[in-house]
């Protein structure tokens, strides 16, 4: 269709749309196509930042890459943070979705407070954990201390930081993943509940388990795979609290590949390691439209 | 949703969300808490959300003049505006275009904007970093706003919103003497205000709060962005001095949260959108 | 104000032609209506007049002026919409006066704040804002000029939409199916308005419509236009009494036309050109009647006869006459001076 509507088309508007869109195509090329291809060249090259020479090596940065313990060891780490935000924020999401909407009264209340965290600078959020975990003067210490229990280190017991670094995850990514199951319960037709009432359905969980949660698969797959997507890029918390520490024990994806290419300048090799990153968030990405298209399916 | 149950339910669905509230302000309600006490009482075990004596101008005082707190928040606006701005003046006259014109090449730049949705900020940053200290542009507002003048976000967005403008408007304009530049300007911008507005919420919160880009290329505490900010701050207290750094951290997340409580509907409307593309 | 020509114009969307060869002279001051069912190109030939859309092949001559290849801004027309097309966030006096601003104003005195800066702004805001009152006194919306589209009723928008039309005295005016946005009763009022204000400007109009009331009643002369072709133009009396093709014959007219095969061709006879006589009567068709449709005035009798898929309907006066009963046998007969007759293509046989 495209072709000969293009044609259809008066010249003054084919040189208008040229014009309209001629910045777009240049900020598209020079911003993010020509970057994001250069990546790819860059990671077959040993070139350092500020070095004068660059060589070509194939596949060398993904030869040592995948040879590096500290590679898998990261991306282990990844996937395990993965593992636990993503399923503990889209459950903790769902049911808040749920009680919330299920509500009569404080709806937009209990929404706003618990969409707060979404909102605020996680930085100085992790700043405010940081002290919250603090060993001694940390205020999460103090109340296990009161109840007999002792909290111990949080952020510097290398079993332990990972999970915490998850911990602050789903907190701040639960809200978000709230309003998204919001926007999906609001697309159920009510009319449906009242059919299941009248066929048989009388008590909230029967009608849950036999419309709510039919009617909104999709869209979990869909939160799920957007959760998976946003935990997969984890950093922020990473650099300010942790450094990858104790014992690599938090080192992830984009901190490894920010150390590389920004602290020892080992820009090819860093480069590797985003197109690593950059495959697996695509193949995420590709679930994600097959998830999107299901949903409109149903919807 | 409906709403319903018994009695017992729904105080049990209360009492659920307010343990639940609890847990999640909890860092929100210290960090305010922690800000007004004096080193003593922070340092105490024995737990109170007031303090005995107020240190409030103590603390907001120290926040204040040992790192350029204002500075930092004035770098926010300006590095936000500036992208936010640009970003308005690529993607719009694009997103018209690929709504409502018929061009070559039209079909292709669309599926470029599709495939821009879905490259994480972080995979071009080596190249982009690499771009700027060739120009000699690093450590500059330059560095942290020009990267992120290209939105496919905003435009997709924005070319969603055209496409729901009815085609007889623009042919009225046409036959009423606009040219394409001034249909775009007299007649969809001012229709697009609700679209630009959820826009704009979702590319200030990203980028008020994007502290990767910042740490790359700034050195300069004078160009911090709020989170790298923070980030200065914590390290020159060397994580002791806790009532001055909560000082810090409610001055620094306070314009965001005040923005959200003050038009939450929009933000949450904004906010989903963005997660409804990932 | 202009003459309108249409040469040989030609338009294919895709693999479908939907203009096939139109060529159609407008006079100054004509009103000529277009009119077809839906999907027959009526909305695109008006839209190729206006530059909105290009022709494959042909000419469009406005004002003795080829104006192929001008955008639509210069060819000096002026178009009402169905959807009327008002600028929401304008007021009706900003609605208005658009067009002329962008004709009497510069690109620099059209801008928000220099605008005003600029020597002849204010001259040409004044002249506009009287033209703008003019218009809206012509069509009686004066009150109305400080509010904006949406607080506007249906017949409301479709007068500002007209105003938006004649403030600039174009050469012509499009009309694309401008009334059917409208309930039934101000489609009607609306109707004779129209034809009273062209009258009053003198104006060319092109008017776009699938109504037939509408067609009949306002134009000078009406170009019945069905799959992409031109069948017939001509006043809508002769369209109604004269048709060159069967498809004209029944397209226009409701009821329907009673289309009977015969010999080599058809016959055509109007349902007020068929009487009802006794069955058995010379040269009578027989039938029985299957239904009787009061209208009031007159009653429709459909007429079951063996041989014909559809049943024949006779139009009589319903006080000069009795009712027939449901299944009586009945005798039709045309009046033979009213009996248009078509050979197998469907072309007049006179």
């Amino acid at each position: 269709m495209t072709a000969p509507a293009a044609n259809d088309a008066t010249p003054a508007e084919r040189r208008a749309a040229l014009a309209l869109v001629s910045p777009a195509w240049l900020a598209f090329i020079v911003l993010l196509a020509g970057p994001t291809l250069a990546v790819f060249v860059l990671s077959l090259t040993d070139w350092q930042l500020g070095a004068p020479t660059m060589n070509f090596i194939g596949l060398g940065n993904y030869e040592q890459l995948f040879a590096d313990r500290v590679f898998w060891k990261s991306f282990g780490n990844t996937a395990v943070y993965c593992l636990v935000t993503v399923p503990g924020s889209v459950f903790l999401g769902l049911g808040l979705a749920l009680l919330i909407e299920g509500a009569t009264f404080g709806r937009g209340f209990y929404r706003a407070a618990y969409f707060l965290p979404v909102t605020s600078t996680l930085i100085a959020m992790a700043v405010v954990w940081e002290f919250l975990l603090h060993p001694s003067v940390g205020l999460i210490n103090i109340v296990l201390e009161q109840v007999g229990i002792t909290g111990g280190d949080w952020l510097k017991n290398p079993s332990r930081a990972l999970f915490t670094l998850a911990g602050i995850g789903i907190w701040q990514s639960a809200g978000l993943n709230m309003v998204l199951f919001m926007a999906g319960l609001k697309s159920i037709p009510a009319d449906l509940y009242e059919a299941a009432e009248i066929d048989g359905a009388a008590s909230a969980w029967e009608r849950f388990r036999c419309v709510t949660w039919p009617m909104l698969g999709p869209a979990t797959l869909f939160v799920t795979v957007v959760s998976g997507i946003r935990s997969f890029q984890v950093f922020d918390t990473v650099e300010v609290l942790t450094k990858g520490g104790p014992n690599k024990s938090t080192e992830v994806l984009l901190y490894t590949m920010y150390t590389e290419a920004f602290n020892f300048f080992r820009t090819g090799y860093g480069a590797a390691i985003t197109v690593v990153f950059l495959v697996v968030v695509l193949a995420l990405t590709l679930l994600q439209v097959k998830a999107g298209e299901k949903r409109t399916h149903y919807g | 949703m409906k709403p319903g149950g018994s009695i017992l339910g729904h105080i049990l669905r209360h009492l659920l969300l307010i343990a639940g509230l609890v847990i999640m302000l909890t860092p929100f309600v210290w960090m305010i808490s922690t800000s007004l006490k004096p080193p003593n009482e922070i340092f105490s075990t024995k737990l109170s959300l007031l303090p005995n004596n107020w240190a409030a101008a103590d603390n907001y005082g120290k926040a204040f003049t040992k790192v350029p707190l204002l500075r930092y928040l004035l770098n926010g606006v300006i590095v936000t505006g500036g992208i936010f701005l640009l970003q308005l003046v690529v993607s719009l006259p694009a997103a018209y275009a690929l709504a409502k014109l018929r061009f070559k090449g039209r079909d292709i730049l669309f599926t470029m904007v599709l495939i821009g949705l879905m490259i994480p900020a972080q995979a071009p940053a080596i190249p982009r970093y690499v771009m700027l200290y060739e120009v000699g542009l690093l450590d500059s507002y330059a560095a942290l706003i020009v990267p992120f003048v290209f939105s496919a976000f905003g435009i997709f967005l924005m070319r969603q919103f055209f496409k729901t403008v009815p085609d007889d408007l623009m042919h009225a304009a046409r036959i009423d003497g606009l040219g394409e530049f001034e249909i775009l300007w007299r007649i969809m911008l001012p229709l697009a205000m609700p679209a630009m507005l959820a826009f704009g919420v979702i590319s200030v919160v990203s980028h008020w709060n994007d502290f990767f880009w910042p740490l790359i290329v700034i050195q300069t505490g004078d160009l911090a962005t709020p989170p790298l900010g923070t980030l200065f701050f914590r390290n020159e207290e060397a994580g002791s001095d806790f009532g001055p750094l909560m000082a810090g951290t409610v001055v620094i997340t306070a314009p965001l949260v005040l923005l959200f409580l003050a038009a939450q509907r929009r933000f949450i409307e904004g906010v989903t959108l963005s997660g409804m593309k990932g | 104000m202009a003459t309108i020509s249409i040469e040989a114009v030609r338009k294919n969307f895709g693999p479908v032609e939907v203009l096939k060869d139109i060529s159609l002279e407008i006079a100054d001051g004509e009103f000529l209506t277009l009119l077809g069912p839906s999907g027959c190109g009526k909305s695109t030939l008006l839209r190729i007049i206006a530059g909105l859309e290009r022709n494959d092949a042909g000419a469009i001559v406005i004002g003795g002026r080829r104006v192929d290849d001008l955008p639509a801004r210069d060819r000096d027309i002026a178009m009402v919409f169905q959807s009327y097309a008002l600028y929401p966030h304008m007021t009706v006096a900003q609605n208005i006066g658009l067009p002329l601003s962008m004709r009497r104003m510069n690109v620099w005195q059209r801008l928000p704040w220099i605008g005003s800066m600029l020597p002849g702004t204010a001259a040409a805001r004044r002249t506009i804002a009287k033209d703008v009152a003019e218009a809206a006194q012509a069509l009686d919306i004066g009150p109305l000029l400080g509010r904006k589209p949406g607080q506007l009723s249906g017949g409301q928008k479709q007068r500002v939409a007209l105003g938006r039309a004649m403030v600039r005295h174009p050469a012509a005016f499009l009309l694309d199916e401008p009334l059917s946005n409208l309930d039934a009763k101000l489609r009607v009022q609306m109707r004779s308005e129209l034809t009273e204000l062209q009258r009053r400007l003198g104006a060319t109009m092109i008017y776009v419509t699938h109504d037939q009331a509408e067609a009949m009643t306002m134009s000078d002369r009406v170009a019945v236009m069905l799959a992409g072709r031109l069948e017939q133009v001509a006043p809508p009396r002769r369209l109604y009494d004269d048709p060159e093709t069967l498809a004209v014959a029944e397209f226009v007219g409701s009821p329907k036309i009673n289309v009977m095969p015969v010999e080599g061709g058809f016959h055509a006879v109007r349902p007020e050109a068929m009487q009802l006589v006794a069955p058995y009567e010379a040269g009578a068709i027989a039938g029985h009647v299957r239904l009787v449709e009061h209208m009031g005035s007159e009653s429709l009798v459909h007429v079951e006869v063996k041989g014909q898929p559809t049943p024949l309907i006779a139009r009589i006066d319903a006080h000069a006459e009795r009712d027939p009963q449901r299944g009586e046998a009945v005798g039709l007969k045309p009046l033979p001076h009213r009996v248009l007759k078509f050979d197998s293509e469907g072309r007049r046989v006179r």
